[in-house]
């Protein structure tokens, strides 16, 4: 079995769901913690996507999101999604909350582990406009081309593109300033 | 806003190695089989590409090349990092699972504080299968240990509290109480640590003389921060009905033994205690323990006692497995110790000191032989409010541990504290 699953008439079965399960799960929830800057939240979304994949039987390609021998765009858009919802859920809470600016997405251990310019880049990369975090996520962790990227949001390639450039001029920018 | 490609290359080549070093120290739960793995391997292989952003193309290969080698150089800082952080020894791929049943004492409904119930739950919901009561003349006000995952013994006490006997009841596959029997003779203390060792044949533990009412505030005997000590530390053979007792030896010292959970290494040789040490004593700085952002420690050892030997002196039949002098922790700040898998692990409540991390309270596993610089791993950090542990329970394997922390049960797995059913007010737990 390769860290792929197989299609079965179109469908996952469940040794099959479980195998994407183990081979892409701490992926995902890296992704989704990035976005989120908040590995809690990133691991329910993650979890919240495998038991809606479990409850629909594994039919991934259905909905033209994906083929089901390949189940990753499908996973990467159901991520990006549920990262969405969370943070519609969580503005008005945050809008009181205080806010960790030291290293959003880790815990205190796990930031102490990293250097100061490091978490300096994840704080300012937990500060820029969702799509444009998303975007950069998308490219510089899970190393998507431009074609996936825009495939996975729902976007023009070109729009990616200038979102990219954006967003990573906003984040020299903030580098600059905390230098 | 004027921005050079070069300032951008740097900074996306900066963005994928926090990316990747951050993902190579974020730790995920158990059911990750790629946790280790945390950079995707197929970054480097993919392109950019398109004119408007050209000088991405070196620089997508630079960047990946370079978080493959940060990723390669945290894997191998992590075997030494002390507060990595990674699963329990329970997580290590095994397939057996937790136990299939954990207990809890609760006081009984209508009786006085001290008259206790057993309620045994299912791990799985934690629907309680059966309950235990005390024999008639008896009551159940003490702790309760397991020597297997069907067989446990818990401490038995007369209602004035001045003999005590062993309760033993073992389980039926489906949890339900299969047999429940006092065991050994009448012990002329009141016991309040009590620890099966593996197997069932033998149980550990430390009696305290305790006044008419159950207390032990009429009788002279010190209670620290709420927690009894004793003296001895006592072995109790169910096959022969002996009592071996290891006394401190020196009580003009004032050093004691913590009536805090013993535990036993697997193979049985070996009791894991608490130990106060002498003239150390658990004197805090003044200012509730925290001073100039230091935390304050207890002077404590946390013994192994070899219970081959035939009584006598704790410190002649023990070993020191840790020790810290009283006074600002210059470490993590170990509250007390236990032992875990075959006795090669101690397994740690502590806190950090981490200015940021005031409210923070981890579980350490320390191996041992403890080494001066030898690494201990984070099994589980979280929020901790005042007084935030009600303790930590290794089953009969040593692998799986049961905590009870911050008001909340449950077993430790992943970095994360897996909630398990319970009533509000718990006097003691085990599996």
């Amino acid at each position: 079995m390769t860290s792929r699953a197989r299609a079965r008439d179109g469908r996952l079965a469940f040794g099959d769901m479980a195998a994407v399960f183990r081979a892409h799960r701490a992926e995902l929830v890296r992704l989704a913690a990035f976005i989120l800057a908040d590995k809690g939240a990133g691991e329910d979304v993650v979890q919240d996507v495998f038991a809606q994949m479990h409850a629909r039987q594994g039919k991934l390609g259905d909905r033209g999101q994906g083929t089901p021998a390949d189940p990753l765009p499908y996973l990467h858009r159901a991520v990006v999604n549920g990262c969405r919802s969370a943070l519609r859920r969580r503005r008005l809470i945050r809008r009181h909350a205080e806010h960790d600016p030291l290293c959003p997405p880790l815990s205190v251990e796990e930031a102490a582990l990293l250097s100061e310019e490091r978490r300096q880049v994840l704080a300012a990369l937990a500060a820029l406009p969702r799509r444009r975090r998303e975007v950069l996520v998308l490219r510089f962790y899970l190393g998507l081309s431009e074609a996936e990227i825009a495939a996975t949001l729902g976007i023009s390639p070109g729009t990616v593109k200038s979102t990219a450039a954006r967003g990573l001029a906003t984040l020299a920018d903030a580098l600059k300033e905390t230098r | 806003m004027t921005m050079h490609d070069d300032d951008l290359a740097r900074t996306a080549d900066r963005l994928a190695d926090a990316l990747g070093a951050a993902a190579a120290v974020m730790e995920l739960p158990a059911g990750s089989s790629n946790a280790a793995s945390a950079v995707p391997a197929k970054r480097a292989l993919r392109s950019w590409g398109g004119r408007a952003s050209g000088w991405l193309v070196p620089l997508t290969v630079a960047a990946g090349v370079a978080a493959i080698v940060l990723v390669s150089v945290f894997a191998v800082a992590a075997l030494k990092r002390p507060s990595a952080r990674q699963g329990p020894p329970a997580d290590a791929s095994t397939s057996s699972g937790p136990p299939p049943f954990y207990v809890t004492e609760v006081q009984a409904k209508g009786t006085s504080s001290l008259a206790n119930v057993i309620q045994v739950h299912r791990t799985s919901d934690g629907a309680v299968t059966d309950t235990v009561t005390a024999p008639a003349g008896w009551i159940l006000s003490g702790p309760v240990s397991a020597a297997t995952d069907r067989e446990f013994f818990a401490a038995a006490a007369r209602p004035d509290c001045q003999a005590s006997r062993i309760l033993r009841f073992t389980l039926t596959a489906s949890g339900q109480v299969a047999s429940s029997q006092l065991a050994g003779p009448t012990i002329k203390e009141w016991l309040w640590s009590v620890a099966a060792a593996p197997g069932g044949s033998q149980v550990a533990f430390v009696g305290i003389p305790a006044g008419p009412s159950c207390s032990t505030y009429d009788t002279g005997q010190p209670s620290v921060d709420g927690q009894f000590i004793g003296s001895s530390v006592s072995v109790l053979d169910l096959t022969s009905g002996t009592i071996k007792t290891w006394t401190q030896a020196d009580r003009s010292t004032g050093a004691d033994v913590y009536a805090t959970p013993l535990s036993w290494a697997a193979d049985g040789s070996r009791l894991v205690l608490n130990y106060q040490l002498p003239g150390g004593g658990r004197t805090e700085l003044p200012g509730g323990g925290r001073t100039g952002g230091q935390i304050s420690q207890t002077g404590m050892a946390v013994l192994a006692l070899n219970t081959a030997t035939t009584g006598g002196s704790i410190q002649a039949a023990s070993r020191v497995l840790w020790s810290q002098q009283s006074g600002p922790c210059h470490d993590y700040c170990i509250t007390e110790g236990i032992f875990a898998g075959p006795g090669d692990t101690l397994i740690a409540p502590a806190m950090p000191l981490h200015p940021s991390s005031d409210e923070t309270s981890l579980v350490l596993r320390i191996p041992l032989p403890q080494r001066a610089g030898a690494a201990a791993t984070v099994l589980y950090a979280g929020a901790s409010r005042g007084a935030a542990w009600y303790g930590i329970f290794p089953d009969p394997s040593g692998r799986y541990l049961l905590a009870g922390i911050n008001g909340k049960l449950g077993w430790i797995s992943g970095g994360r504290l897996i909630p398990l059913q319970a009533e509000p007010q718990l006097s003691w737990i085990a599996w």
